[in-house]
């Protein structure tokens, strides 16, 4: 085999996958080859980060407590109630499970007569879920209670009037809400100017990395007009802090409102946006 | 503990068992879904819908051992039809989520990760199949529908790309 042949079967002779006769040959052109040998040694390098990457992302475990937690208005930031979705599935009763272990906060609003048939385990759950079904029913009640009583103020932020929603139980300080709000403003005008260098600017590494990569997914459409229809005030949770922006655009949404998320890091004396998804 | 067993109890109705299933591929999934998706929202959405069609037809797995492919197949069928639907859209008066997983790597973890979402997507594929859920050649081509020299070639371009994004870093590695 020439150099040709051999780096053809270097990706599977690194992953074990060639069958001895065909390792052996390899083996033997990589003892001769230099240049192949450090081709084998790089992809060897790769192959082992690559593997590695799925240590670099943990799965949120601190949701656990459930439904009392998520119900609360202060945390409106965890995984929330997704009913369309959940109620949809015949065999929502899954939720219940995976509830525990993935999400951990899924509030099933109806158990489907279907799944009460469905021959999987799911039968033998279905009176647990319908107990959570009624109490998340009761929890849901005191939330929209609470909800009545959210206030709502006017707040000038870097010369914008925007209506501030207050969500968060433990409210920050005038001047950490002022320096997120301003990021987040000025992060979404960034994006309507299609001005890529402001937005790194205002993002932290990570951040800067996904803009790079998919910068189409971060700009919006220049010719449109944005206005600030509300902001949240800005929560914390841990290190990060969350601020949801609902924004009227002319061009792209127009007549009607959609929703920009944010979790920003404080690096230093800066806040940097960390996370940016859109929502309806 | 090995997915014959896991799926074997999860089969007779342990859900603990399942739970343990989750925990031993949610990683692997997220990443692949990750590296393909726009946001790690869509990313974590994806894993969730995966996990929950997989239990639900855990009965229909003809060979258990064989989870791992049928469950990246399910993945793969879920990305699929995220990325035909353009923008996920939510109802407005959902509140506002987080992704369910956070970053804990180093910045050369970070940038392989932004390195991979900038290769072709039948490139992406290949590798999140073959290095997040380390599956042979014939299930990857088996998956993705394409002969197994296909899934080979592809392999290799793609790592030949990576090598080259990496601007050199791979190489120092080796260097040193």
């Amino acid at each position: 085999m020439n150099c040709d042949d051999i780096r053809q079967e270097l990706e599977p002779y690194v992953n074990g996958e060639l069958d001895d006769g065909a390792a052996a040959q390899v083996a033997e052109h990589l003892r001769n080859c230099g240049e192949c040998s450090l081709r084998y040694a790089q992809m060897s390098r790769l192959a082992q980060r690559l593997k590695g990457l799925t240590d670099a992302y943990r799965p949120i475990r601190d949701f656990e407590e459930g439904i009392m937690h998520v119900n609360q208005p202060g945390a409106r930031h965890e995984r929330p109630q997704r009913e369309g979705f959940w109620r949809a599935r015949a065999w929502a009763a899954a939720a219940a499970v995976l509830a525990l272990c993935l999400i951990g906060a899924v509030v099933v609003a109806s158990v489907p007569a279907l799944a009460r048939q469905l021959p999987l385990p799911v039968g033998a759950r279905l009176g647990d879920l319908e107990a959570t079904n009624k109490q998340a029913q009761l929890q849901n009640r005191q939330m929209q209670g609470q909800i009545d009583k959210l206030k709502i103020e006017v707040k000038n932020i870097r010369g914008k009037l925007v209506n501030v929603i207050q969500t968060s139980k433990e409210p920050l300080s005038a001047e950490e809400n002022y320096a997120v709000q301003s990021v987040v403003m000025q992060f979404v005008e960034a994006q309507y100017a299609g001005d890529l260098k402001t937005m790194k600017s205002l993002s932290t590494p990570a951040m800067q990395a996904e803009i790079d990569a998919h910068p189409q997914d971060y700009l919006r459409d220049k010719s449109g007009q944005v206005t600030f229809a509300q902001m949240t005030d800005v929560s914390k949770s841990g290190t990060t802090y969350l601020e949801f922006v609902r924004l009227i655009d002319t061009k792209t949404f127009n007549e009607s409102q959609y929703q920009e998320d944010f979790e920003l890091l404080k690096v230093g004396e800066r806040y940097l946006v960390n996370v940016e998804g859109m929502d309806a | 503990m090995d997915d014959r067993f896991l799926v074997a109890r999860a089969r007779a109705g342990d859900d603990s068992a399942f739970a343990a299933l989750i925990k031993a591929h949610e990683r692997s999934l997220y990443c692949t879904a990750l590296s393909l998706l726009r946001s790690s929202w869509e990313a974590s959405d994806a894993v969730q819908e995966a996990f929950l069609e997989a239990y639900a037809n855990l009965q229909t797995l003809r060979e258990p051992a064989k989870f791992r492919p049928w469950l990246a197949r399910i993945l793969v069928n879920i990305c699929y039809q995220m990325l035909g639907r353009g923008r996920r859209t939510v109802p407005v008066e959902e509140v506002p989520e987080r992704a369910a997983h956070v970053f804990i790597g180093s910045e050369e973890t970070l940038d392989l990760m932004a390195a991979l979402r900038s290769l072709d997507e039948e490139h992406r594929w290949v590798v999140a199949l073959r290095y997040f859920h380390d599956l042979k050649v014939d299930e990857i081509a088996a998956i993705m529908d394409c002969p197994a020299g296909t899934v080979k070639s592809r392999l290799n371009r793609a790592l030949e790309k990576l090598n080259a994004r990496l601007a050199g870093t791979i190489q120092k590695e080796v260097a040193e």
